[in-house]
């Protein structure tokens, strides 16, 4: 491959990658582990009812409901908590707190 | 120049793979076109997913229906609980996010061209082809069963609206000392703890509204989901009300008579009743059967990163039509699959890779409008296959407070909110 086409395939495909970002106003893309949350917490972690948002909760309180849940506490997520290991509730706390919440 | 779009972006997925971009995402747009059949939990929810995580990607949704009725929270109409209107979808808000809607059968599918036909002649091509029929009804096990009694004796186990007010105006319209029949399949079928949830609140509906009336389950199985707290729940609220009748004890029912709306049991017994509700045995979908989709056990073999079909290659199939391995046939299960379906695709269409993830199914049962019981478990990927989580999932407790019993309903009604919009979309947000 000519090293000026290389240059020039990567030039094109930033160009493409941003336009993409611009015309999309929609948050975030879920990273794949947080997909699964989403079904009962609500598109975007935007929940209706009586299942909290995940959507804004900051990232300290994140991780403390994930250690409560996961000494015993709740309904359905203390059978959820114990699969998710402290690397992982850090990325899906990340995520979280990033969207925005519901207005 | 001399470079499609296309070339360009074949030649950029080498770049993406140098990790020059975060792991999990590619950098590269995908581009392709999808062909999703069938517009329940699991192809609704691939249809919105793709929309979003990959907006170059043309989408076509086939499904028949205009509106469906979905599976969960059906049992609240079949109670008198909830209007039917309730528990209706529709496919306008995918349609409003970009995905072309098309309202028709299918009437032929290559799995190997990836094409699909269209009663008019159209035929559509795609890139990836996710199937989603759901469920058919294996008639042959019960003698006299089939689709010209359904309407005397219905099945309300589809997203077919008019099963499920007919149920309920039978159960409306019987005597108040009559007998109810509820006929339950053998495993695996759509929603396993649906049969019971149904009962506790048909039972609810009796108490209320027929006092002298009586409710017989009749059960082609040994133990059902959630059983211990179904029957402490059906103990506590409806004493005698509900008997159950498992396979032990000859429940299977075998046969049915319309006419004279009595069920015959593999015991020999003959059970006349007021409203027979038959839920059949079940295998996947006709379309996914008539393709070479499915083995030997009528369900599609999938491998559980991408659910793409292990028999043809870029075709998917996803929900109560595939082997879910450890998951059950659940709308809840159905959805995060479409996820899950929606990043393989916008990956392999990137010329990347998804790896998979993990996933939950949270599933809550009503035993009253306020006693809310629920079953989750958490699933990781075991090379090409899901595995249940041994230190994670499980029941409500069977100790559980009335307050907690009345949140946990809570949760249940917010869980349908909240799984409807992250399916379906949010119809709030059409134009």
């Amino acid at each position: 491959m000519h090293t000026s086409t290389h240059i020039l395939r990567i030039i094109l495909l930033m160009a493409a990658a941003v336009t993409g970002c611009s015309d999309d106003p929609a948050p975030p893309p879920a990273p794949p582990l947080a997909l699964a949350c989403l079904g009962c917490h609500g598109p975007a972690g935007r929940s209706e009812g009586d299942i909290p948002d995940l959507a804004g909760m900051p990232r300290e309180r994140f991780l403390a409901r994930m250690a409560e849940f996961a000494a015993g506490g709740g309904d359905v997520m203390n059978r959820v908590a114990p699969a998710y290991g402290p690397q992982e509730l850090a990325r899906l706390a990340d995520y979280f707190a990033e969207l925005e919440s519901t207005p | 120049m001399g470079l499609s779009r296309r070339e360009l972006l074949r030649g950029a997925a080498g770049i993406a793979g140098l990790g020059m971009f975060g792991a999990g995402f590619s950098a590269t747009p995908a581009e392709g076109r999808v062909v999703i059949v069938g517009g329940g939990f699991g192809g609704a929810t691939c249809a919105r997913y793709l929309r979003a995580i990959a907006p170059a990607v043309s989408v076509t949704l086939i499904e028949r229906r205009t509106r469906l009725a979905t599976g969960p929270f059906c049992n609240t109409v079949v109670a008198g609980l909830n209007p039917i209107e309730a528990i209706t979808v529709d496919h306008r808000a995918l349609a409003a996010a970009g995905v072309n809607v098309v309202q028709a059968d299918v009437r032929d599918l290559d799995p190997v061209a990836r094409r699909v036909r269209l009663p008019d002649g159209d035929t559509l091509a795609a890139d990836h082809l996710v199937v989603a029929p759901g469920i058919d009804f294996d008639w042959f096990p019960i003698e006299g069963y089939g689709p010209k009694v359904t309407d005397a004796l219905p099945h309300a186990w589809t997203a077919d609206r008019d099963q499920i007010v007919n149920l309920r105006n039978q159960l409306r319209a019987m005597p108040e000392d009559g007998v109810v029949a509820i006929a339950i399949p053998p495993n695996p079928y759509r929603c396993p703890p649906g049969p019971y949830e149904r009962a506790s609140l048909i039972g609810h509906f009796l108490e209320q509204h027929k006092p002298r009336a009586k409710l017989l389950l009749l059960d082609a199985k040994d133990h059902f989901s959630k059983e211990a707290l179904f029957r402490a729940g059906w103990a506590e609220h409806y004493g005698e009300r509900i008997e159950w009748i498992g396979r032990p004890q000859g429940g299977a029912v075998v046969a049915v008579d319309a006419g004279n709306r009595t069920l015959v049991t593999a015991g020999g017994e003959r059970v006349r009743a007021d409203v027979i509700n038959v839920i059949p045995p079940q295998i996947a979908g006709a379309l996914a059967r008539d393709v070479d989709l499915t083995d030997i056990s009528d369900w599609a073999p999938v491998d559980h990163r991408s659910f793409e079909s292990t028999r043809h290659r870029r075709v998917h199939v996803l929900g109560d039509a595939c082997q879910g391995g450890p998951m059950p046939k659940s709308g809840y299960a159905a959805n995060v699959q479409g996820k899950i379906c929606a990043h393989a695709i916008a990956a392999s269409l990137a010329g990347d890779t998804f790896a998979g993830t993990r996933l939950i199914n949270a599933c809550y049962s009503l035993v009253t409008p306020d006693h809310g019981i629920s079953v989750s478990q958490v699933y990781d990927l075991n090379g090409r296959h899901f595995a249940a989580i041994e230190d994670a999932g499980g029941t409500s407790p069977l100790a559980a407070s009335v307050d907690d019993r009345a949140r946990v309903a809570g949760y249940a009604r917010s869980w349908y909110r909240n799984i409807v919009r992250d399916t379906f979309g949010d119809p709030t947000n059409i134009g």
